[in-house]
């Protein structure tokens, strides 16, 4: 929230939250955070952003993850040999197992990590701009404001049905 | 799902997380009692060595590798239930996929000492694992046996990941409505999570990520511990309809434990209201799926060992059919096949001492299938003279029944700290938009 001032407003319907954040984009208005205690379809109806780049750490981390499962079998090949009866040192197929466990691994590991940076979770004190009704059954929006459009801004949220509001 | 609003949703789960009865940490104490004596008959074998157990030439692999495939067996169920049923958005699933996660997280811990179990020298465990060494020793990446330390160890870290990510919000839920030592818990284990749509939208995509990745592990799992046994020349064990078998043999033992451990856990825990008897039915039904899976397999094996004319294939089929280890197997058929099949009927299905019966039946009989492929094809190998019969001594017994102490006792104290049904995925979500629509 990069302004000192907000006005946080919890919605119990959804229906209202949804009018109220159309209209706060309809004046304009697009630095605001959303909260809700489910997970919403239409988040990115409601707060329209760039698609999340989790997904391509998953896949870039998947390939590499790859390459270290061969790459693993083939050091361990090389470095300690056991050739039975003839057969080459290196066997693909079997090594095929490693990596794709390897792939699973490494992707897996690497989609938590990048969500951890992105969503910013990390423990941490309860935020200022919250209120605990939002992992209960309140649909919240904060908005950042300066002193000459708060009362605006209060105005509209009223308007759309919010439950509470508070000025911080 | 009666109607609920969402802080009931949230009330309903949170009081099964209020102050435990004497009676559970009654029964705790006896769990611990029994993993204690299974520890200390470990250590007797650990000191004394392995002659102490049945093991020996030909039957060197069991019952702790029947243990060992069971309970992984019986941990395929979460990842099904989490991860594949949440891909083809099953509305059913939320009401039971957190008890199946969390169950899935202890059967993977407790199978993966098995194979420390059975090695006899446990002290050089560390042997398996690849890096550096000063014995110039690396480990052989063609063997099973390897694929299996690393099929396992990933299954565990993906199924703990995955159901960590899903407490999440959860865990946020309870650190805003929890006071003390409780909150302190949830609020480091929640991270700093307040639900916010920059949260909301990673964390959906992570989500789905790990889903995806889950979902093809499921399978390999269970195939690569096939495979330990796929890959031997040993009649009995070299089938290549073994990997299919394994794993709808797994889900078909965990989806049965599953059911087994909700019933009663709904009751005490007061859930009734979340987890209905619909989604035990549910459950049961993908049991007669799993059951004519493995029907089929238990009948493409005689059939194979006939029609391939292999005179050792049917030598040990007859064996295991009529040999001095028939009765497990007939028994095994009627618990797997057989019972779950009278699912079909809804009366059945939607009978709660039905349901625990047939379940509780599912998972001897599991166990017993597991026992049957172990045993039968080392006890009847090629030859006359490299035969043997296996009697199990009272070392195998106790560390296997300890195993199932050591299960509960993790399950028991988990389903009193975190949620074991989701608060978050089981709010009915808004009607969306035309527009998202």
């Amino acid at each position: 929230m990069p302004s000192e001032h907000a006005v946080l407003a919890g919605f119990v319907e959804f229906e209202h939250f949804r009018a109220a954040v159309e209209e706060l984009r309809a004046t304009g208005l697009t630095d605001f955070t959303l909260y809700s205690p489910v997970s919403l379809k239409e988040w990115d109806y409601l707060s329209p952003h760039r698609a999340s780049p989790v997904r391509l750490f998953s896949l870039v981390s998947g390939f590499i993850g790859a390459a270290l499962g061969y790459l693993l079998c083939l050091g361990s090949a090389f470095l300690y040999n056991l050739i039975v009866g003839g057969k080459p040192v290196v066997s693909w197929l079997p090594y095929t197992v490693i990596a794709f466990e390897a792939t699973v691994l490494t992707s897996a590991l690497t989609t938590v990590a990048a969500v951890v940076v992105y969503a910013r979770l990390y423990p941490r004190p309860a935020p200022r701009v919250y209120d605990i009704s939002f992992t209960v059954d309140q649909f919240g929006v904060a908005v950042p404001c300066t002193d000459e459009c708060r009362a605006d801004i209060v105005a509209l949220l009223k308007r759309q049905g919010a439950t509470q509001i508070r000025e911080l | 799902m009666p109607e609920f609003t969402y802080r009931e949703i949230n009330q309903e789960i949170m009081q099964a997380l209020s102050r435990p009865t004497r009676r559970y940490f009654l029964v705790l104490a006896c769990l611990a009692l029994g993993l204690g004596a299974g520890l200390l008959t470990f250590l007797y074998q650990t000191l004394v060595g392995m002659g102490v157990t049945g093991l020996n030439v030909p039957v060197g692999w069991t019952p702790y590798i029947t243990n060992f495939v069971f309970w992984i067996g019986i941990g395929h169920a979460g990842t099904l239930l989490s991860a594949i049923l949440y891909l083809f958005r099953v509305e059913w699933r939320n009401a039971v996929y957190r008890a199946a996660e969390t169950m899935t997280v202890f059967a993977v811990a407790t199978a993966a000492m098995f194979p420390l179990i059975h090695l006899g020298r446990v002290w050089v465990f560390y042997w398996l694992l690849p890096y550096p060494n000063q014995r110039h020793l690396w480990p052989n990446f063609k063997s099973p046996l390897m694929w299996d330390v690393v099929a396992v160890t990933t299954y565990f870290v993906v199924s703990v990941l995955f159901l960590y990510m899903g407490l999440i919000p959860d865990l946020a839920a309870l650190r805003d409505a929890s006071t003390g030592w409780r909150k302190r818990l949830y609020a480091r284990f929640a991270l700093g999570w307040d639900g916010n749509h920059h949260q909301w939208r990673h964390y959906l995509r992570a989500y789905m990520g790990l889903a995806c990745l889950a979902t093809p592990l499921v399978i390999s799992v269970h195939s690569v511990v096939s495979w330990d046994f796929a890959m031997a020349l040993l009649p009995g064990w070299h089938e290549t309809i073994f990997a299919p078998y394994f794993v709808a043999g797994a889900i078909h033992s965990g989806l049965a434990m599953v059911i087994t451990l909700l019933i009663p856990l709904r009751k005490i825990l007061r859930l009734e209201r979340l987890i209905e008897v619909r989604h035990l039915a549910a459950l049961a039904g993908l049991n007669i799926l799993t059951a004519l899976i493995i029907g089929y397999a238990y009948a493409v094996e005689p059939f194979m060992a006939w029609y391939s004319g292999d005179a050792a294939e049917r030598s040990y089929s007859a064996f295991r059919a009529f040999g001095p280890y028939a009765p497990y197997y007939w028994i095994m058929l009627v618990c797997n096949v057989a019972l779950p099949l009278l699912y079909s009927f809804r009366r059945v299905r939607e009978s709660l001492p039905w349901l625990l019966g047939i379940s509780l039946l599912i998972n001897v009989g599991m166990w017993l299938e597991r026992y049957v492929i172990l045993v039968t094809p080392l006890a009847h190998g090629f030859l006359p003279s490299s035969r043997g019969l296996y009697t199990p001594q009272w070392v195998e017994i106790a560390i296997s029944l300890a195993s199932g102490c050591l299960f509960l006792l993790g399950f028991l104290v988990a389903v009193r700290l975190f949620p074991i049904v989701a608060i978050a995925e089981n709010k009915p979500l808004p009607a969306p938009p035309p527009e998202v629509v």
